[in-house]
């Protein structure tokens, strides 16, 4: 089918009501080659905008793989929107397409659901597929529950979406394809078993799909010290899934079946996507859930890359327990380009790893990061620093082993402030759910404020919560602008005091969310109350000579003062 | 010992403006921090030191971020 442009499109008219999907007589081959559905999907916003943004990879790997089978679609990226999902819907058109499928987490689902209502309301022969994790999780209720939705594709979604929008092409009916669920008349929920994995990830196509996006996407770039750039980044994912079994990981959700693509493949589409952009790419940001679950493949990886352009870097995330396996790979890979780890560490208190399934202890915490370190390998902190059954000495172990460790420096913040997230499908929120004694309904994100245990700790974090909006605005922007500023004295060979003193105020600057934290921690042991009137009271003065916070920050913006500064957020990784 | 330099004992760490070799402010690891705090509280000199903290110490000495007491 031609399609026109969103503001002249029509709907298709080529079915009048979701149940002539079913009994619909199959085209003729000469009208099905005529007609292909049109198709659009859908990334709804999880409500909160994201500086990171990225384009959803499940959907462009949908998307693509669809299009290799000559089937063409269209993305719409709302991922970090903030307007209404009607409003959004009714601007795109959503309501014009033959099949709209939707990417659902748990954040995204109430949005999913009024964006396929408004679709539904509108256009009553469009067929409406959910997937995603969420999906994955509550496939059944969605469909009994929301008559605006026609299918849930779980899992992965490429072969499933392949033969829904063949069948919709050939007027066949949609029940019945492996790895679905649907309504029955009767209403209740059906579902065909799961299809296999996608075994041959190489046999995929790249994940090439444009998204119109309300927002776009802010340039992904990586800032390399060893360099001295700023460089032009890509993401790419190597494998799916994880082998692992942390209680909280949404992976678990998709299946835990560990599959990898090989070097060749990887470096494949790091050309495809240099000639495609025009852009050429020098650092490789893996996506994977687990990027290094087996250390040689991981490093034939990197290899391949090096071989292929020895100036491109990488990083990659993993868990705590993989980094000790083989610290001669880690070095190698240094040695051909790897910056950063990104490292799974969670917690430091034995009891808050137990209940999130990691099967490491702290010290194995301590040596992964004290091996990195020792390579001179950056670190990416993943902490959860409160979880609903979290105490008072699980939070001082936290902050003694950021401490101890030097991740006082450490920034984004985000590490203090992190609290689990109980998503759908995962045991931890079935755990919080039999401790509790409560159900969770379907669709619910349940708030940890209201799931505290300890009211010490429930003060700390109502504390760390005033501090974030109260302080940490500000103190991301001095810190940002007097990087750059003591960059620039500095790489112009300015040295003395004022140099001095503001190198010195930004260590202090990093300090000041954990030496809050760690007050409160304090006081809250002492057993007195952390009033919210009082969260004032208890910030740190900090640096040399000690000054207090808005005294800190007043004295870096005085330093600042009108220097002109090229800002960029990925600098704020520096340490200047 | 003394030192020009202006710096920091916070967390758990010292941290030296203007120490490292291109002016960057540079954060000593808890060892070489507890050393620091000794040859600049004249609890130490690099003399006294041995192994690791000894070959630290002389190096903060060599590249002037340390420097011996005035003689009176």
């Amino acid at each position: 089918m031609a399609r026109t442009t969103p503001a002249t499109r029509k709907t298709s008219g080529t079915r009048q009501g979701p149940e002539i999907l079913r009994i619909a007589p199959a085209l003729t081959p000469a009208e099905a080659a005529e007609f292909s559905p049109a198709m659009a999907f859908v990334n709804p916003s999880v409500g909160y905008s994201d500086r990171r943004k990225s384009k959803p990879i499940g959907l462009a790997y949908v998307m693509a793989y669809l299009r290799s089978h000559g089937l063409e679609s269209e993305g719409f990226d709302f991922g970090g929107a903030l307007r209404e999902p009607e409003l959004l819907a009714a601007e795109h058109r959503l309501d014009t397409y033959d099949i709209v499928g939707f990417s659902v987490y748990n954040e995204s689902a109430d949005n999913a659901l009024r964006m396929a209502a408004w679709v539904k309301e509108r256009n009553p022969a469009a067929l409406v597929v959910l997937g995603g994790p969420h999906a994955t999780a509550v496939a059944g209720h969605l469909v009994v529950a929301h008559p605006q939705v026609d299918l849930v594709v779980r899992r992965e979604g490429e072969e499933p979406m392949l033969e829904i929008a063949r069948r919709v092409a050939a007027r066949r009916p949609v029940t019945g394809v492996l790895g679905t669920t649907w309504r029955e008349p009767s209403g209740e929920a059906a579902s065909r078993e799961d299809p296999p994995f996608i075994e041959d990830l190489d046999s995929l196509p790249f994940p090439d799909a444009r998204f119109t996006s309300d927002s776009g996407y802010p340039t992904l770039t990586y800032f390399d010290d060893v360099s001295g750039r700023l460089k032009p980044a890509l993401t790419v994912n190597t494998s799916r899934s994880c082998p692992y079994n942390c209680s909280f990981c949404g992976v678990l959700t998709i299946g835990r079946r560990y599959r990898t693509r090989s070097p060749e493949s990887v470096v494949e589409e790091i050309g495809y996507f240099r000639k495609r952009d025009g852009i050429p790419y020098q650092h490789i940001y893996f996506s994977d859930a687990n990027f290094y679950v087996n250390p040689r493949r991981s490093l034939a990886v990197i290899e391949a890359i090096h071989a292929y352009d020895p100036g491109i870097t990488v990083s990659f995330g993993t868990r705590v327990n993989q980094i000790l396996r083989s610290e001669d790979v880690l070095a190698r890979m240094k040695e051909i380009g790897l910056r950063f780890v990104e490292l799974g560490i969670e917690s430091a208190s034995p009891t808050m790893l137990e209940r999130l399934a990691k099967g490491v202890s702290p010290q194995v915490n301590v040596d992964a990061v004290r091996t990195l370190q020792r390579l001179g390998l950056e670190i990416v902190v993943d902490f959860i620093m409160f979880d609903p059954a979290t105490t008072l000495a699980d939070l001082r172990l936290n902050l003694s082993f950021l401490r101890r460790l030097g991740f006082y420096d450490y920034v984004p913040h985000e590490a203090i402030y992190t609290t689990l997230v109980l998503y759908q499908g995962t045991p931890i929120r079935e755990f919080y759910e039999r401790r509790h004694g409560r159900v969770f309904a379907p669709n619910e994100l349940p708030d940890i404020v209201g799931l505290y245990e300890n009211d010490d700790v429930a003060a700390v974090a109502a504390g760390m919560r005033w501090f974030r909006r109260a302080w940490q605005p500000a103190i991301d922007t001095a810190l940002a602008d007097g990087e750059l500023c003591a960059e620039k004295w500095r790489a112009g060979g300015r040295t003395g005091d004022h140099l001095s003193q503001l190198q010195l105020d930004l260590v202090a600057l990093r300090h000041v969310p954990y030496l809050y934290m760690q007050h409160l921690v304090e006081v809250a042991g002492t057993g007195l109350p952390v009033a919210d009137e009082e969260y004032g009271a208890h910030l740190p003065t900090t640096g040399a000579p000690r000054t207090a916070l808005p005294e800190l920050i007043a004295r870096v913006r005085e330093s600042v003062g009108d220097e002109h500064l090229d800002r960029d957020p990925s600098l704020l990784t520096r340490f200047a | 010992m003394r030192t020009t330099h202006r710096w920091l004992d916070e967390a758990g760490h010292v941290y030296v403006a203007e120490g490292g070799p291109q002016g960057q402010c540079v954060r000593f690891n808890s060892a070489a921090s507890a050393v620091w705090r000794a040859l600049l509280a004249g609890q130490a000199t690099p003399d006294q030191l041995e192994g690791g903290d000894r070959m630290f110490a002389l190096s903060l000495l060599a590249d002037g971020v340390l420097l011996p007491e005035r003689s009176s």
